[in-house]
């Protein structure tokens, strides 16, 4: 769908919202359910957690559907929900919950069973978990503020003033935020080097 | 970490560097373990596909929306937005298609009342309102350009307020699809907006 139609579809959904068809959230919730969850689920490294996150932040979407007064794009407005629900529950959380434990990673293994496996080759399938898990163990080692902007710019290709815009920061922090996430991620690459393999093709 | 070329690898990731600089880091990264390092790892992250949010996550939102009251204005100001989606063709010079202002209300503190205007234009190169609640001045009353929809949203205490629209600068026109209209005494029409009407 091209942007102008995607914009007037969004717009046509909150509207109907507003006007008391609770029924219209269901299909907003449909259309970004998957993006809100992907971006919870790589900030947070979590599944489960993730899941919970996305409900919660759809509450609040609907809770505050009325102050979306069509500065940002819908699509920037619900993420910029979900990362402040996200946030706070950080702080609720001193010790953030990405964990390398075997529980976590068994969910995370169901989650992942179909990506990018290759049924006639087992052990591609298994190093390409195993690069992921150790991916999403380098990215949430970022600390969070840094993470979610390298997420937005990497992940989701948001461009800086989207960034700026969701995260409320002024573009030069967004822009600092990211050097310092990129110096970060290549000094621990860098020093081990181990805890990354890639498979040569 | 003994080389420093690091973020020119996130400018490459990104495609923000030129052919040559971009093929002269290529060349760079076969003979640095640390860049190429950073580079697997992105091309790894950037490997893994989305994954599809649960079900359970649609069915348990609905389920506490159900519960909640409507959102939007309650009682008497629930708004019913006026959006209406036939062209209209004016006749002036340069032929527009405007789809419809989509008038949002929200409810602000302190009285005041927030306006939230969408159009969509084809073929403008700005849009601006001017009105009674931006003293008729309409660089006070930009809209901003996403895609082929131009916006904006106006502070404003409840009320009746006349506008127009500016399409580049000089042609002004009232609001095709505004509800009611005055004369502004010089032979043109004014749209009105009545917020509590909305």
């Amino acid at each position: 769908m091209n942007k102008e139609n995607d914009i007037i579809e969004d717009l046509t959904l909150v509207r109907s919202v507003l006007s008391g068809n609770k029924s219209s959230f269901s299909l907003l919730v449909q259309k970004y359910k998957d993006m809100v969850f992907n971006l919870l689920w790589r900030l947070t490294g979590n599944p489960a957690e993730a899941e919970d996150l996305t409900q919660e932040s759809f509450l609040r979407i609907y809770m505050n559907l009325s102050k979306f007064n069509l500065t940002l794009d819908l699509r920037n407005w619900i993420y910029a929900v979900a990362l402040n629900v996200c946030r706070s529950r950080m702080r609720k959380k001193r010790v953030f919950f990405f964990s390398i434990n075997k529980e976590i990673d068994d969910d995370g293994n169901e989650l992942l069973s179909t990506i990018g496996d290759d049924n006639d080759n087992p052990e591609k399938t298994l190093v390409l978990r195993e690069n992921q898990k150790r991916v999403r163990k380098i990215i949430n080692s970022l600390p969070y503020k840094y993470r979610a902007v390298f997420i937005l710019r990497y992940l989701e290709d948001r461009s800086y003033d989207e960034i700026s815009q969701i995260t409320d920061l002024p573009l030069g922090t967004v822009k600092t935020f990211l050097f310092r996430g990129q110096k970060i991620l290549s000094k621990r690459l860098a020093q081990n080097p181990e805890t990354f393999l890639r498979q040569k093709e | 970490m003994k080389c420093d070329r690091y973020n020119d690898i996130f400018g490459y990731i990104s495609g923000e560097l030129g052919g040559n600089e971009s093929a002269g880091l290529e060349k760079h990264f076969s003979s640095c373990p640390d860049c190429s390092a950073v580079v697997d790892f992105m091309k790894s992250m950037k490997e893994a596909k989305p994954l599809s949010a649960p079900e359970s996550i649609l069915l348990n939102v609905m389920e506490k929306v159900q519960d909640t009251e409507s959102v939007g204005l309650s009682g008497a100001k629930r708004p019913l937005l006026s959006f209406m989606l036939h062209p209209v063709t004016l006749p002036i010079v340069m032929i527009f298609v405007i789809v419809g202002v989509l008038v949002f209300l929200s409810p602000r503190h302190s009285g005041m009342t927030n306006v939230s205007f969408a159009i969509d234009f084809e073929n403008a190169n700005s849009v601006s309102l001017a009105g009674d609640f931006n003293n008729w001045d309409p660089s006070k009353g930009n809209l901003e350009k996403r895609g082929k929809i131009w916006a904006g949203s106006f502070r404003v205490q409840p009320g009746r307020y006349q506008y127009m629209l500016i399409i580049d600068g000089n042609q002004w026109i009232p609001d095709p699809n505004a509800k009611e209209y005055v004369n502004d005494g010089y032979g043109n029409r004014n749209s009105l907006i009545d917020t509590t009407k909305i």
